[in-house]
């Protein structure tokens, strides 16, 4: 280390000397800043400050424009420029000049420059592209503090269009010789990783390189990148565990150099960040967490000092040790560190303690009975955020037993609250508890207390809320309430009840004073009267009509409120008298300002007058039909097209439109070759931006509508409607319960006899010691609140839901389901794949059967889309081959024809005949077309799982293939597919049930979002006819590129699309230069590899289209220049430019 | 992930601040005088940690001046809480002439060392006090940027954050030698 200071020391003295020069210059320029100081710290009014700065920065905006200023002086204007800023007066005049300081200054000036960029503008500011060019000579420059300097600007904000641009000069300094510039590197990278991680992907070997640096800075900047990606993919980087525990047993063990301690304990923070990353791998992985166990140890050893910092790398460990495959005494221990950490008097402590008790207690809610006391003791804690943390930490303890008086206790801390953010987060904890209860309706008595989460205590929880929330709402809770009430629960009686108490509880405080009611209760309240009143019996229309009326006339009643009250009227409006007082509504507001407020009126009026009509319109205790929505609003085509006829302009999305207006303003954001010349031809270049003018001029020219387009757009819009709402509705509600309920349930992994252990220690803990008075309270509350837990109690054993009963549930209705799958089984597909079995298994071919699998293969060849064929040359050619060699009865090499070429990856080596006799068991439609080879997924006892991907036109066919290679039979096959990227469906199953024979199950994939790489997890469970059922996982992953397909175009649609499209990403690639032309060698490379439609190629560009299934549209746009290739590419979906870029570069490298 | 350090004082004043998200130039004054409200309401035996809207706060009070380290809720509040004090202790031996607790630990010219604290916490502050050498990190940053010279740049900038009284002695004494 101390080298490089003095190396750089050296390089200093003509800066200082510069800068030391005194003069009369400097000294007034210090004074300067110091005046503006001083007059602001004389100053006793915001008013006159203002005033005094606002001269300021003109004074400052006058010099920093003028000619004749130096760069010193510049630099002294930076700073008070930045002072201005600081005291949040914008100063945006100066960021160019900043700018034009890290460019053109030297030492001292330049870092002035380059830190008022730093501190000025952000990643999207248009002015940071002035500064790459600035950077890249910077880091070619031989003086290491220039190089720094680049290196940090860039670590801190760069343009991600321009990465490529300096890419290859950041990756050459991971090499230099100085590990401070090493080190900055590496930040740098991390900075790209984390703006634009698909560019930096092939440098993940440096990466490793940089973890095992001798010197421990760079290796730590490396941790930075490996969290993040150990965060995104924990599988891919399981084999670095042994070095992480390595490293981490290094420093804990001290031997890191005596500048990393701080106060005597071994670099902390390094220490805690390896911690987050082991805890990270060994998540659900035994086999890592094994690893892991010992440094773990040491590390809580280690850490007994009594500071500060050496309680974090406690607590760090504690989640790490909770969040690994637990090992029992390592738990012990950690439970210990808790529990000393609560019942610590330090506030600090107490509080980390708490947090960590409220992770800990989803794996391990058996954890909360020890610290009972302690956490009622919190919750009356003077300190609100303690108090907000314990009832986290009961929200997470929430059972049915115990849910009554922790919402209780949450409402308590609502009517307290002031901070609208707390209150929006704690509304919705408790609406969510409360929705997840209703219909349990447990009750139990203990001692004194009856608690019963019953129709009353629901509506009285929710009125609660909703009066408590005020207007800051999420707008979903109401809606999921609504929905809750409207769809009820299992019994039809309950939901009456249930509606009935509502109704009347809302009557009730209707009558009484709305005036503090938040609307968005007020419109709650407004629909359960319209939909359920008519369920009172006592209660008449009329009454309840009076009620919305009175609600209308207050002035503090919002118009949207007013038009749900409307609503609610009509539905109501029966009879004489409510026909009356419909019309008398209906005026007043039929001449509203407010247009929704107008067509509600309208509403009403027409429909009280017709009851015919409003029975069908508003058809009473309607069966919640799921109703039909047109989202591509096709029933007004008729329509648009008439508009158009007349003259009017095509509709064009919001983006677009603004994407057309800045086009003429905005600085072209094409990416510049690498060496970034400016000279006049690129200038011309950059004006030419094809794609763009292209389009813009065919849209003007084309006829007014374009169907794909079109077909683009909308398909956009319906995937925004589907996310929110489903067919089953609201999707994000029932996602939420489901996440609640995984959290309740206590980590299955623990050993039964480990968990008697615990509950036999603690069980013992309330009932010890005899207790004061206000102690027993406490303790009647802490019986009450932690019931659920202690398993002591049958009853509580009857309504928890333990992971235990649940699993054996699932399991059994598995197996059921598959049993009755294998008795379905068709005799007619055994027959043919054990026929095909033997025939290509080296039996000798009979001819009848060959020319029938001969003729039924290439049929479908022939049946090969037009598209699929044109497009992939090769796969064509190769099939005929299999033809061919299948007559010439050498079977078992024709099966494996070289179709790898759709699938880039390179499997591990194959059990060459096992492939050929499964490929044979492909079901005839799938037999002829392209597909990836055939890859083991696992083996098992009794069966070989494989499988392959088959490429149909329109869809991906995954083919599983399930191999008994036992001589006992399996029954209950059963095969579970899952994915995060993928819709996986299941297209056909066909068991196999005799020894040594072999079932095809063929799934459907859609991609739900794009990745480079999407993957498929799997289980296989089985069960022999004598033994315990058995499971296996297995996964399974494809490239991206097997789901794209040509898409054929016009240029004109491109063109168009090409406007549409908002998400798009830049690169530039290597030219292939095999003899012919260049671009077209390349273009054809990779139409040829990726499946790409070429729509044109003028000159030095080319277009191609792309659609990734199904009909998710990309459009790349390639440009020879500099002999590199510009690639833009374009999409509606988000990342998939990225991911396509990737596979490009891919397709080149391997040519 | 840190997402802002600030240093206040007790009237509420603003001395340095340092963003590592994006936040609007007039949005940061609202901003800073809510988190400044926030932390000086609270008293001496409430706990250093305190949420403001989806920020979770840590601050640490030195005499007058509070810092005050914005971060997200999956950062582990107490290493947060010793980073200030490493952060401080850095600054107390960066500036090695000051003694006085008033002195040392008002801001100084701090901004380039928190422009190598990142989001995520760097190595950058390695700082024991026993030590004779300066600590590496500071090293890298007095290399890149020699303020260390008592040049009249870095006065001009520690001027700019220094707490309001004892800045123009400072300043003065600066500029006298």
């Amino acid at each position: 280390m101390s080298d490089v200071v003095e190396k750089t020391l050296t390089a200093l003295p003509s800066l200082l000397s510069l800068d030391s020069q005194p003069g009369a210059a400097k000294l007034s320029s210090t004074s300067k800043l110091g005046n503006l100081i001083r007059g602001i710290t004389e100053l006793t009014s915001k008013h006159e400050e203002e005033k005094l700065i606002h001269r300021e920065l003109a004074s400052i905006k006058e010099q920093v424009s003028s000619p004749n200023t130096s760069m010193r002086q510049m630099k002294e204007l930076m700073v008070r420029a930045i002072y201005c800023e600081s005291l949040g007066y914008e100063a945006s005049f100066s960021y160019i000049h900043a700018i034009k300081l890290a460019q053109q200054g030297t030492g001292l000036e330049k870092r002035v420059g380059y830190l008022a960029v730093s501190l000025f503008l952000n990643e999207n500011h248009e002015l940071l592209l002035l500064l790459v060019n600035t950077v890249l000579k910077d880091l070619q420059s031989t003086n290491l503090i220039e190089v720094c300097m680049a290196l940090t600007v860039v670590s801190q904000m760069f343009p991600k269009d321009m990465i490529p641009a300096i890419l290859p000069l950041v990756e050459e300094k991971l090499n230099h010789p100085k590990e401070i510039i090493r080190r900055k590197a590496v930040l740098a990278l991390y900075k790209f990783y984390l703006i634009a991680p698909n560019q930096v992907q092939h440098i993940h070997n440096k990466f490793r390189k940089a973890l095992c640096d001798k010197d421990p800075g760079v290796m730590t900047a490396s941790l930075h990148i490996y969290l993040q990606m150990i965060q995104e993919n924990a599988e891919g980087y399981k084999d670095l565990t042994a070095s992480f525990v390595s490293i981490l047993k290094q420093v804990v063990g001290g031997k890191l150099p005596i500048d990393f301690n701080y106060h005597s304990v071994p670099a902390p923070w390094l220490q805690i960040q390896l911690i987050r990353i082991l805890s990270l791998l060994g998540k659900n992985d035994q086999r890592t967490s094994e690893i892991m166990y010992e440094v773990l140890d040491e590390s809580l050893r280690r850490a007994e000092m009594n500071h500060n910092i050496t309680y974090a790398i406690l607590y760090e460990c504690v989640k790490c040790i909770y969040t690994i495959h637990p090992k029992s005494d390592l738990l012990e221990k950690a439970a210990k560190c808790i529990g000393n950490f609560v019942l610590s008097p330090k506030i600090n402590l107490k509080y980390l303690g708490l947090k960590a008790l409220t992770y800990v207690i989803q794996q391990d809610p058996k954890l909360a009975l020890q610290h009972q006391m302690t956490i009622i003791e919190c919750l009356d804690h003077p300190d609100l955020i303690i108090k907000r943390e314990t009832l986290e930490l009961l929200f997470r303890i929430t059972n049915t037993q115990n849910v009554v008086v922790i919402v209780e206790k949450m409402l308590e801390f609502l009517r307290m609250s002031t901070d609208d953010y707390t209150t929006i987060d704690l509304v919705g904890k408790v609406a969510e508890l409360a929705e997840k209860y209703p219909s349990d309706c447990v009750c139990f008595s203990y001692k004194n207390y009856t608690y019963a989460p019953d129709n009353e205590w629901f509506i009285e929880t929710m009125n609660t809320v909703f009066s408590l929330s005020g207007d800051t709402m999420q707008p979903d809770i109401p809606n999921s309430f609504l929905k809750l009430l409207s769809e009820g629960f299992e019994s039809v009686e309950e939901d009456r009840k249930l509606r009935l108490f509502a109704v009347d509880s809302y009557v009730t405080l209707l009558k009484g004073e709305t005036g503090k009611l938040p609307q968005f209760f007020l419109q709650v309240i407004s629909w359960v009267l319209g939909e359920y009143s008519h369920l009172s019996e006592e209660l008449k229309p009329a009454t309840v009509l009076e009620l919305l009326q009175k609600l209308l006339d207050r002035k503090q009643t919002s118009s949207e409120t007013k038009s749900w009250a409307l609503m609610a009227m009509t539905k109501l409006c029966e009879g004489r008298a409510g026909v009356s007082v419909a019309q008398q509504v209906s005026e007043t507001y039929i001449s509203s300002m407010d247009t929704v407020l107008r067509q509600r009126a309208q509403e009403l009026q027409h429909l009280s007058q017709d009851s015919e009509l409003r029975a069908r319109v508003l058809p009473r205790d309607a069966d919640l039909e799921p109703l039909e929505v047109d989202s591509s609003l096709s029933f007004l085509d008729g329509f648009v097209s008439e508009a158009l006829a007349a003259g009017a302009a095509p509709y064009k999305p919001p983006h677009q439109r603004q994407e057309e207006l800045s086009q003429a303003k905005v600085l072209s954001l094409e990416p510049y070759g690498l060496s970034l010349p400016i000279s006049m031809s690129s200038c011309s270049i950059a004006d030419r931006q094809s794609p763009t003018l292209l389009s813009m001029s065919s849209g003007l020219s084309g006829d007014s509508t374009d169907l794909s387009h079109k077909g683009g757009s909308t398909t956009l819009k319906f995937e925004g409607v589907k996310r929110v709402w489903g067919k089953e509705g609201y999707l994000a509600q029932k996602e939420s319960v489901e996440e609640a309920v995984q959290v309740e349930a206590p980590s299955p992994l623990r050993s039964t006899s480990q968990q008697a252990e615990v509950v036999g220690s603690h069980s013992q803990t309330p009932t010890l010691t005899p207790t004061p008075e206000p102690e027993q309270e406490k303790q009647q509350l802490a019986s009450s609140l932690f019931f659920g837990i202690s398993s002591q109690s049958s009853v509580c054993l009857m309504g928890k839901s333990g992971p235990t009963p649940q699993r054996f549930r699932r399991k059994a209705k598995g197996q059921s389901s598959s049993s009755g799958a294998t008795e379905q089984m068709s005799n007619s597909v055994v027959f043919t794949s054990t026929t095909v079995d033997n025939l290509l298994c080296n039996n000798p071919p009979d001819s009848t059967i060959t020319s029938e699998v001969d003729v039924s293969s290439s049929k479908h060849t022939s049946e090969l889309p037009q598209g699929l064929t044109a497009a992939n040359g090769t796969c064509d050619i190769e099939a005929e081959l299999t033809d061919s060699d299948l007559k010439g009865s050498s079977p078992p090499l024709s099966g494996d024809n070289g179709l790898e070429n759709a699938d880039p990856d390179p499997h591990e080596n194959l059990d060459k005949p096992q492939g050929v006799c499964l490929s044979s068991h492909l079901p005839a439609e799938l037999s002829g077309l392209c597909r990836s080879e055939i890859t083991p997924l696992c083996t098992l006892q009794n069966l070989d799982l494989s499988a392959c991907h088959v490429h149909r036109e329109d869809t991906i066919v995954l083919v599983v293939f399930i191999t008994n290679s036992s001589d006992s039979a399996v029954q209950h096959i059963r095969l579970d597919l899952d994915s995060e990227l993928l819709e996986v469906s299941c297209v056909s199953e066909s068991p196999a049930k005799d020894v040594r024979s072999v079932a095809v199950y063929l799934y459907s994939l859609t991609v739900r979002r794009p990745a480079v790489h999407v993957e498929l997890a799997g289980t296989v469970s089985y069960q022999v006819p004598v033994g315990t059922p058995q499971t296996a996982q297995f996964s399974y992953k494809l490239p991206l590129t097997a789901f794209i397909r040509p898409l054929t175009v016009s240029t004109e649609e491109y063109g168009t699309m090409w406007l549409a499209f908002s998400h798009d990403t830049k690169q530039n690639l290597t030219l292939i230069n095999d003899g012919q032309e260049p671009l077209v060698a390349t273009l054809n490379v990779l139409r040829k590899k990726l499946q790409l439609h070429v729509v044109e190629v003028i000159g030095v560009e080319g277009i191609l289209a792309c659609k990734l299934l199904q009909d998710q549209p990309c459009l790349m746009h390639f440009r020879v220049h500099e002999g590199a290739l510009a690639v833009w590419l374009r999409s509606p979906v988000p990342d998939l430019p990225d991911c396509l870029i990737y596979h490009c570069q891919r397709a080149l490298q391997e040519h | 992930m840190i997402k802002f350090v600030l240093m206040v004082n007790r009237q509420g004043q603003t001395r340095l601040s340092r963003y590592y998200e994006r936040v609007e130039v007039t949005r940061r004054a609202a901003l800073e005088a809510d988190v400044v409200r926030c932390c000086l309401s609270r008293k001496k035996e409430q706990c250093s940690f305190v949420d403001h809207r989806d920020v979770r706060l840590v601050y640490r009070q030195y005499a007058a001046l509070y810092i005050v380290v914005g971060v997200t809720d999956t950062e582990n509040e107490l290493s947060i809480y010793e980073l200030i004090h490493n952060f401080v202790e850095v600054l107390d031996k960066y500036f090695s002439r000051v003694s006085e607790l008033d002195v040392s630990f008002s801001g100084r010219h701090t901004t380039s060392i928190c422009v190598v604290m990142r989001p995520c916490i760097s190595h950058t502050l390695y700082c024991s006090p026993s030590d004779k050498a300066p600590p590496p990190a500071i090293h890298l940053d007095k290399s890149s940027a020699p303020y260390h010279s008592k040049s009249s740049f870095s006065v001009t900038i520690i001027s700019t954050f220094f707490n309001v009284n004892i800045i123009l002695t400072q300043f003065d004494g600066f500029r006298l030698s």
